[in-house]
């Protein structure tokens, strides 16, 4: 997807616009991630050194660019409004008081489509300046580091196994309402034919959904979710793990080397009133035999190995029915 | 962890043998057959074969003189268990999802109707 210059603009602003293919939470977690930013952000070839970072509404990014040729270029960014997964504003410096190319840039996340389209304007001290950077090559400089940052939430998503996509008759706030609100969740939620008990529901990031399934032989075995991020109506994330009855994390009682904890992650978009719900799954605060475990098992689900697995899904379909 | 499931992870650890693997999902291959796609030497083939052998992720032929390679479900089933049952288990999650959802939806209509 190219870029696009935004016109009709004041003389000492420039903007820019482009469309990058991934869903929209993931690119501005991408953003305002510490951990992530710091993986893409600078053009090619240059790399990031951080002296301090707080993402965060009067929080601040401390860090110099590193040219190609060991050049060191001073950055400080000042976070003023961050409002997830939309909008994102902050002054940009060389960390000086009165730096006179320091500007000002607000960053808007759109979703398009299964896509997102991002809106940036940067405000300039004056129109000179502003002309100085467009003749700079400001609009390379942003597709450059666009096209990085789409390469990197593409190479987070492959790091995910993904479990499953489904459409679904049904406006996407509604699908979403059903994964988040307990009067839905009751109705459609846990497998057919087993009792589930829910012994707590706590939909807020860091709460804790927490039941218990009454297996035919009379075992109980128990679950919990822990939330993570909760984006109405487009993402839902959280930690799953086998538990135990006071809500503790406990292993795969079959599989001592999976991975203790997952994180599940559910992207909704909507077309036309046809919600799409895509489900992912990865390890999560793994040692490196849970690691192991978990891509030697992501691997061979996602090569498929034709027909073989397709015999034990109608195999463990039967049992489970 | 058991040594029967080090020893698939070792195996399916490398690229070129999980291609191998992809390959042999469609059905019983020769040797000659399986080297084709692969810009390999024969020996490094060979060891390939070897390792996915030893791992019980293949099997071959020893009467039949061009030794067919076959693939061996049974440790791919205990690595990829815990993820397919996964999958199996939000597909049902989901088809009962979308049903509550088209009744749900069905009931609201009625009940706009009736207004």
């Amino acid at each position: 997807m190219s870029v696009t210059e935004l016109q009709g603009l004041p003389a000492n602003e420039l903007g820019f616009t482009r469309v990058i293919n991934a869903p929209r939470s993931l690119v501005f977690d991408a953003w305002t991630n510490p951990e992530s930013v710091i993986k893409w952000w600078g053009p090619d070839g240059f790399t990031t050194t951080v002296r301090t970072i707080n993402i965060a509404e009067g929080g601040s990014w401390d860090y110099d660019m590193v040219g190609p040729d060991g050049t060191l270029y001073p950055n400080l960014i000042q976070y003023r409004e961050i409002e997830a997964p939309q909008h994102l504003s902050y002054h940009h410096s060389e960390g000086n008081v009165d730096d006179p190319s320091a500007f000002d840039v607000t960053v808007t996340f759109e979703e398009w489509k299964e896509m997102t389209k991002i809106t940036i304007r940067m405000k300039f001290q004056s129109a000179e300046i502003a002309e100085t950077m467009r003749e700079f090559g400001n609009s390379e400089t942003f597709d450059n580091i666009t096209s990085k940052l789409e390469d990197f939430v593409a190479e987070e998503l492959a790091g995910h196994f993904h479990v499953t996509t489904r459409t679904i008759k049904a406006p996407r706030q509604l699908v979403f309402d059903c994964f988040t609100k307990p009067e839905h969740l009751l109705k459609w939620w846990g497998p057919a034919g087993m009792t589930m008990e829910v012994a707590n529901v706590d939909l807020r990031p860091g709460g804790l959904y927490h039941y218990c399934l009454a297996i035919p032989n009379g075992d109980k075995m128990w679950g919990r979710f822990v939330y993570h991020q909760i984006i109405s109506p487009e993402l839902l994330s959280y930690f799953v793990s086998f538990s135990d009855k006071a809500g503790g994390i406990t292993r795969h009682p079959m599989s001592p080397t999976w991975p203790a904890e997952m994180l599940s992650t559910a992207f909704f978009s909507e077309i036309d009133g046809i919600t799409t719900l895509a489900l992912y799954v990865k390890a999560h605060n793994a040692s490196a035999e849970e690691l192991a475990t978990f891509e030697a098992g992501k691997s061979s689900m996602e090569q498929g190995f034709g027909g073989t697995f397709s015999q034990l899904e109608a195999y463990l379909a039967n049992i489970l029915d | 962890m058991t040594d029967q499931l080090s020893a698939t992870f070792a195996a399916l650890a490398d690229p070129t043998r999980r291609a191998i693997l992809a390959r042999l999902s469609h059905g019983e291959t020769t040797v000659k057959d399986l080297i084709a796609p692969f810009d390999l030497s024969p020996p490094a083939i060979s060891k390939h074969l070897k390792v996915l052998e030893n791992s019980g992720l293949i099997s071959r032929t020893r009467t039949a003189q061009w030794r067919p390679c076959k693939l061996e479900p049974q440790p791919l089933k205990e690595v990829a268990d815990w993820l397919s049952q996964y999958k199996i288990y939000w597909d049902q999650q989901l088809d009962r999802l979308d049903s509550y959802l088209q009744e749900l939806q069905a009931n609201q209509a009625k009940g706009n109707k009736g207004n």
